[in-house]
């Protein structure tokens, strides 16, 4: 998808799962199903585990670094859909650095640095890095004059991250992150995304 | 692992240009055999594909990587971007489940329960303490079309999703599993129940991922 988002519909199918869905209407005419309309928009645990990057693995080869695109995102804040691109590069101590351009409609920009833990995957490292995200967030008075609770409006927090993993197989890249939302409102947050490209060039 | 997955492993490392892993693979299979040493006790070692990383690697330990084995609680994730009947359409869709990890020698069993919207088994061969690639192109699992035109609008809609890659991997105390293939009647099948016309996830490609903790269900 190029740019512009439409309203986001989602509707519960069952208890705990959820489908969502954005209808780009055709010339023919578009459809809508229930469901309530949000705007688009912006992850959660730590530690070590057995998961720890091995610094000793050797680092990914040339053929997975450069650029990928057609991506598709997933509960980016609230953003979810196609477009934007990943380029993938190494740094000079061996640690993976991946760049998200920001465009229209898609989730902000950021960076990240993986170190790899084999020829295909790494981890995030350092823990802690910073994400633009985005959660309902309620604020002011508790409710409304007519006595009903406000309802939340997206607003965009940073979400620090504490695990994550970049993966690589058969020309497609998986980066995916789990954090925890710094905000001081009391706000909604999913605190976890993934990405998935297609590589595209070196 | 057999001969033939064996086989499967190698044509997987070469088709990742992993040339010279691949050659050392090969070298420690031909050492393995000409030496004499340990003989068929390979027969069981299979894997060991992306001989890249992690501190147990192939061609340097007879033991494999253990991949955390265990239940996981997780959530999963999915998009689909197409055009069914004059309409195009964005559609995610997700929901929570439970991820079982076993592992048997190189192969490490990913198997996902209990969410309305995809579940299946999985097999992957690990390459490190936190990674595993999956073991063979073109396994399945089960996704339940989640874009709500047409048919799927009306009831579950279950269809095969062919996956084409992925990847098993952890971080801290976090699994994600991601995988990505083509959906319906253009993979390994068609939906199940699907009128004419199919369903409007039929032959897109769709990825997915779970993200997955040890904590109890449900907090994801």
């Amino acid at each position: 998808m190029s740019g512009v988002f439409t309203p986001l519909l989602r509707a519960r199918r069952a208890p705990s799962a959820w489908v969502a869905a954005f209808l780009l209407a055709t010339a023919g005419g578009g459809a809508a199903c229930g469901g309530r309309t949000t705007s688009p928009g912006a992850g959660a645990s730590g530690a070590s585990g057995s998961g720890a990057p091995d610094a000793a693995a050797p680092g990914w080869t040339d053929q997975e670094l450069g650029t990928y695109g057609s991506c598709t995102f997933s509960d980016f804040g609230f953003a979810s859909g196609a477009g934007g691109e990943v380029t993938l590069t190494r740094t000079s101590s061996g640690a993976l650095q991946v760049v998200f351009g920001e465009d229209a409609g898609q989730p902000a920009g950021f960076s990240l640095t993986f170190l790899p833990t084999s020829g295909t995957s790494a981890a995030l490292d350092p823990a802690g890095q910073p994400i633009p995200w985005e959660g309902f967030c309620w604020s002011g008075p508790a409710v409304t004059e007519g006595g009903l609770p406000i309802d939340p409006a997206p607003t965009s927090v940073t979400l620090s991250l504490t695990s994550g993993a970049l993966s690589y197989d058969a020309e497609t890249l998986y980066l995916s992150v789990v954090g925890t939302p710094e905000v001081d409102a009391a706000c909604e947050v999913h605190a976890a995304g993934s990405i998935t490209c297609a590589r595209t060039g070196p | 692992m057999t001969r033939a997955r064996v086989g499967r492993v190698a044509a997987r490392a070469a088709r990742a240009a992993r040339a010279a892993r691949v050659v050392a693979f090969l070298g420690a299979i031909a050492c393995s055999a000409a030496c004499g040493g340990g003989g068929g006790g390979g027969s069981d070692r299979g894997g060991a594909p992306d001989g890249g990383a992690g501190s147990s690697t192939a061609g340097e330990s007879d033991a494999p990587p253990e991949f955390p084995a265990g239940v996981y609680a997780c959530s999963s994730s999915m998009n689909a971007s197409g055009s069914f009947q004059g309409t195009n359409f964005e559609s995610v869709g997700g929901g929570n489940g439970t991820l079982t990890i076993t592992q048997s020698g190189w192969v490490v069993t990913a198997a996902y329960t209990g969410d309305t919207f995809v579940q299946g088994s999985l097999e992957f061969v690990v390459t490190t303490e936190a990674s595993a690639v999956p073991a063979s192109p073109g396994q399945t699992v089960t996704i339940d079309c989640f874009v709500p035109l047409g048919p799927s609008a009306q009831q579950p809609l279950d269809l095969p999703l062919e996956v084409a890659s992925g990847a098993l991997t952890m971080d801290g105390s976090t699994v994600f599993l991601s995988f990505s293939g083509l959906a319906g009647a253009a993979g390994a099948g068609t939906s199940t129940g699907a009128p004419a016309g199919g369903s409007p996830c039929d032959g897109l490609e769709i990825p997915v991922t779970l993200t997955c903790s040890a904590a109890a269900a449900g907090d994801q």
